[in-house]
């Protein structure tokens, strides 16, 4: 009997990484909670079709209860580029630290306003 | 041989047990490296031996051994670089208090 | 089993979403990660489980050295108080609860029993061994029947590191040349992590070479070569590794991958493939592991080197 204990906490891990991605202040909170929700998406797909005593997609004989195999080669890729869009955002949050010096949203809003502004 | 791994499994389960208490009863952080530092060694070794007895003689048990090889030079090393690290970053412990005021080296910045 | 699991994680990622200060905010995030990785493993995908695992202790050791590049960030001293009080939260946080229960409930009302539509991986199962060949169905799946997926997560993967090399440029010229870190050398973790180096390499190759026929395969052992030249780092202190000619090699390991996939998807069948199926998987296999290598080498020295004062 599949249960959808796994999916329901994958939906409200992502709302709970997209809730601290839109209510802190700190850049860096925000980073890490776009990998939550990355981690999120992964076990909702992995846990599709799950039941107890499920057995990996590896060896010849293929019978009995198998995990699908699809989401896993999909899931593969979107974890490596998890960590490619953590680089890019570390990246782009140094280079706004030696604008701005500070790693507040609210600061770094008023600074560009101020740059506009000029 | 059971008998013998499962002794070993919970002698280790204490082991990390003492750990934990440790954690919450020491309050300074120097002494709490000191005994966390018990759960990866003395804990975590013990608990894999065990393992290895209960599963006899066999390339399951030989991969455990490895692995035992690895935790052993691995975990203090980790240990040993948070406290060096907090020492060389100046956190000094007043008394009994953790959150004490911490000073950081001007020149390490 | 996997209910305690689930719990633990709900745990962990509620004490993320909860947590203000940067660093705790890491050490969260990395129980996080390795509480889903252990997931993924009862999921019944360890070439998955294996790859968060790795990606997490990267991802810990970029946002390490971020931290240690700019060290003020760590203390945080000018941020703003929080003005908003738990009622003015609570109501914040109304909507998305009441989305995530509505789509809870969605998905319990359109899946009655559980059923699961399993054309697709009955297929794959039944016919990947004489297809491409090799005992890893998810390998035979990302190497074979979706090859142009991993094409594309290839080219972006490229752009990614093109677009961090492009955002990190400074201005005091190439980083490229070998400079004593300011990292204060230890002796004891110089020897021990000498003595771990060689193991690293030795599984990082094992992994490429048996990932068409146990778990792991190129992205997974890729990653461990990059965490390799992060030992070496830590050893020799000095980096002496020269980032436009990684840059190159990833290019031509790139053009190497679409190449020698077009060539066995145009010249064969798909029952047969012009080169034997072993030879296939595993040279693609290498061709992604020192192609994500590069990449993940690239970003860590882009992070050291990065803007030095």
């Amino acid at each position: 009997m599949h249960s959808f204990l796994a999916e329901i906490a994958a939906i409200a891990v992502f709302f709970l990484g997209f809730y601290g991605l839109i209510t802190s202040k700190n850049i860096i909170k925000s980073i890490v909670s776009i990998g939550l929700m990355e981690i999120a998406v992964v076990v909702f797909f992995l846990s599709l079709g799950f039941v107890d005593g499920i057995r990996p997609p590896i060896g010849l004989e293929m019978a009995g209860n198998v995990a699908d195999p699809l989401p896993q080669a999909l899931m593969l890729t979107a974890i490596i580029i998890g960590l490619t869009v953590t680089a890019i955002n570390l990246t782009m949050l140094i280079s706004l630290y030696r604008e701005c010096k500070t790693t507040d949203w609210e600061i770094a809003k008023k600074l560009r306003n101020r740059i506009r502004s000029k | 041989m059971q008998v013998v791994g499962d002794i070993f499994v919970i002698i280790g389960t204490v082991f990390i047990l003492f750990g934990v208490i440790g954690l919450m009863k020491f309050k300074n952080f120097y002494t709490r490296i000191l005994v966390t530092a018990k759960i990866d060694t003395v804990g975590v070794i013990t608990v894999i031996i065990g393992i290895a007895i209960k599963h006899g003689l066999s390339f399951f048990s030989m991969k455990v051994l490895l692995l035992m090889g690895i935790v052993m030079i691995v975990n203090p090393l980790a240990s040993h670089m948070i406290a060096r690290s907090a020492y060389l970053s100046g956190y000094q412990t007043e008394g009994q208090d953790d959150k004490a005021k911490t000073t950081y080296n001007e020149e390490h910045v | 089993m996997i209910q305690i699991f689930l719990f633990f994680w709900l745990v962990s990622a509620f004490l993320v979403t909860k947590e203000q200060k940067s660093v705790r905010l890491i050490i969260y995030l990395g129980i996080f990660s390795l509480i889903s990785s252990l997931c993924f493993l009862l999921f019944g995908a360890p070439d998955v489980a294996m790859a968060e695992a790795v990606i997490s202790a990267f991802s810990t050791i970029v946002f390490i050295v971020c931290f240690e590049k700019y060290y003020t960030l760590v203390e945080e001293p000018n941020h703003l108080p929080i003005k908003a009080g738990f009622q003015k939260g609570l109501r914040k946080a109304l909507p998305f609860i009441a989305f995530t229960v509505l789509l809870a409930v969605l998905f319990i009302c359109f899946l009655p029993g559980g059923e699961h539509n399993t054309y697709l991986k009955d297929q794959y199962t039944a016919r990947f061994v004489q297809d491409v060949g090799g005992e890893n169905a998810v390998t035979a799946i990302y190497l074979g029947y979706r090859m142009y997926d991993t094409l594309f997560e290839a080219l972006m993967l490229l752009v990614s590191i093109v677009a961090v090399v492009h955002l990190s440029w400074h201005k005091g010229g190439s980083v490229t040349d070998g400079k004593p870190s300011d990292i204060r050398d230890s002796d004891i973790a110089g020897v021990t992590v000498r003595i771990i180096c060689p193991i690293l390499l030795l599984f990082s190759v094992y992994l490429i070479m048996n990932g068409h026929i146990s778990p792991g395969g190129g992205f997974q052992g890729g990653v461990m070569i990059a965490a390799f030249f992060v030992c070496r780092y830590m050893i020799y202190d000095i980096y002496d590794v020269r980032i436009h000619r990684v840059i190159t090699l990833e290019k031509l390991v790139y053009v190497g991958i679409l190449v020698i996939s077009m060539y066995v998807f145009l010249l064969g069948t798909s029952t047969y493939l012009p080169i034997p199926q072993s030879v296939y998987l595993t040279l693609m296999n290498w061709l992604v592991g020192i192609k994500v290598a590069s990449g993940f080498l690239i970003v860590f020295y882009r992070f050291i080197a990065f803007e030095r004062r």
